[in-house]
């Protein structure tokens, strides 16, 4: 790991996309910018997972970095058909390091917010409040992720183009992968603290859920099945109080 | 296919990975390691940048220019500070040109030195390996004797090239020390006891770092040779 290369992914993202060119030094490059990656986003999630306490913290530090690497394993193939699809000429080397790079800044910026967001838990900060900030720091964060793949794509048209398509399929996928592994906040009134919870359904099923919901358009099925359920535990406990 | 089979094709893919860039890696045991292990769980984004990575060159231009810069501004600063003065005697312009002439003379030596081991057949981790590749192949005891020749000369010339590294650096805190107490005489008018063990200092570092240099010249023939 090496300081010259941790102020350059923080201050010249110029240099960091030279360096993704060049077969010189990049294993150096890699290994700075994967340790970046873990340190930032477990700081990050342990933060976060502060929001429920106990092993939520634990958990979330853990989950937080593995949601992010398991997100760019699975998109850097095709970020590197992308560029070439819109006409870049891009080794999947470069790619390969050009994202990770861009992602340990992103990582770096998360590091930098979380005293922040910890700050704002501990004041009191309700859940979906909560959620809102993490989510604005991480857009934030993708932002500053952002310098890099343009500086490294030349920063045309083009590459506009390129990283709104990247940015596309990089986001499906986190989402996807974020389903899967949370809870992350966590409830302060959960009395365990699951791993991960049970799946329901995917996280494009939520999306269309939620859109609807916000919409003020409810599942039929569900909402019945819900008033039947919450109608039936009222009775039993009425003959139990009996 | 389950996820569970899934899963296993992938660790089975990162292994085969892992031990394709073990065996290939250029660097130590230990970077070997590291990269392979890192290639497990990462295998389609670490494998490409580890298959292709080279190691970077030293970029010894912009590091000896550093050096020759400071030095020279500081012998300049020394010589400034005591013209016209009795301590003149010991350093005075025609001796820093001297001094500075060394000091590139050896800085282009050790640039060169450092260009030099930079280059894939002087690697010392390829002739280690080289080595140990022969030994288990049970090679013939001449062509053995040969590659363990060949790594001892390049171990020597890494030594020399750190060695020269470390004798310039002190070389460059001795110079800005003379200055510094050539001025704090200047201005205090206190002793110049210092100076002269100072400047005696500095000519006897110049002197090892040639002969150091000879010593380098020898080893690069024979390095050459074997």
């Amino acid at each position: 790991m090496s300081a010259r290369l941790l102020t350059a992914l923080l201050r010249a993202p110029d240099e960091i996309a030279d360096r993704c060119e060049r077969p010189e030094g990049m294993r150096e490059l890699a290994l700075t910018s994967l340790v970046c990656l873990l340190l930032g986003a477990a700081v990050f999630g342990g933060v976060v997972g502060s929001f429920r306490g106990g092993m939520q913290i634990a958990f979330s530090a853990v989950k937080l970095p593995l949601g992010l690497l398991a997100t760019l394993v699975v998109s850097v193939p095709a970020f590197h058909a992308l560029s070439v699809g819109f006409g870049g000429r891009p080794r999947f080397n470069t790619v390969a390091a050009l994202t990770l790079s861009a992602a340990a800044r992103a990582a770096l910026v998360l590091l930098g917010f979380a005293p922040l967001l910890w700050l704002a838990v501990d004041r009191g900060l309700g859940y979906h409040a909560s959620v809102l900030l993490a989510s604005s720091m991480y857009l934030g964060a993708g932002l500053a992720a952002l310098g890099i793949i343009l500086k490294g794509l030349g920063g045309s048209v083009r590459a506009w183009a390129t990283a709104a398509a990247c940015g596309l399929v990089f986001f499906g996928v986190l989402g996807q992968t974020a389903w899967m592994l949370r809870p992350f906040f966590g409830r302060p009134a959960q009395t365990t603290v699951p791993f991960v919870r049970a799946r329901e359904g995917s996280f494009a099923d939520a999306l269309k859920r939620s859109s609807k919901s916000a919409v003020g358009i409810y599942d039929r099925a569900r909402s019945q099945q819900g008033a039947i359920d919450a109608a039936g535990r009222s009775v039993e406990s009425s003959e139990n109080d009996l | 296919m389950k996820l569970l089979d899934l899963a296993l094709l992938y660790v089975l893919a990162g292994a085969a990975c892992a031990v394709a860039l073990y065996r290939r890696a250029p660097g130590g045991r230990r970077a070997a390691l590291i990269n392979a292990l890192t290639a497990i769980p990462l295998w389609p984004l670490w494998a490409p940048i580890a298959w292709t990575a080279r190691r970077e060159q030293v970029d010894g231009d912009t590091r000896s220019s550093d050096r020759v810069r400071r030095i020279r501004a500081a012998l300049d600063e020394g010589v400034e500070s005591v013209v016209g003065t009795p301590l003149e005697r010991l350093l005075n312009r025609e001796s820093a040109n001297q001094i500075l002439e060394e000091v590139e003379r050896v800085v282009l030596r050790h640039h060169e030195l450092l260009a030099l081991l930079s280059r894939e057949e002087y690697s010392r981790d390829v002739a280690e390996r080289t080595l140990e590749t022969l030994e288990q192949k049970g090679a013939s005891a001449r062509v053995r004797a040969s590659a363990r020749l060949h790594l001892e000369n390049l171990r020597r010339l890494h030594q020399l090239a750190d060695r020269d590294a470390r004798a310039l650096e002190e070389l460059s805190g001795l110079v800005q020390a003379l200055r510094t107490q050539l001025v704090l005489v200047r201005l205090s008018g206190s002793s110049a006891e210092g100076v002269g063990d100072i400047v005696s200092e500095l000519w006897a570092r110049l002197q090892g770092l040639s002969e150091a240099n000879d010593d380098a010249e020898a080893a690069r023939e024979a390095a050459l040779c074997s």
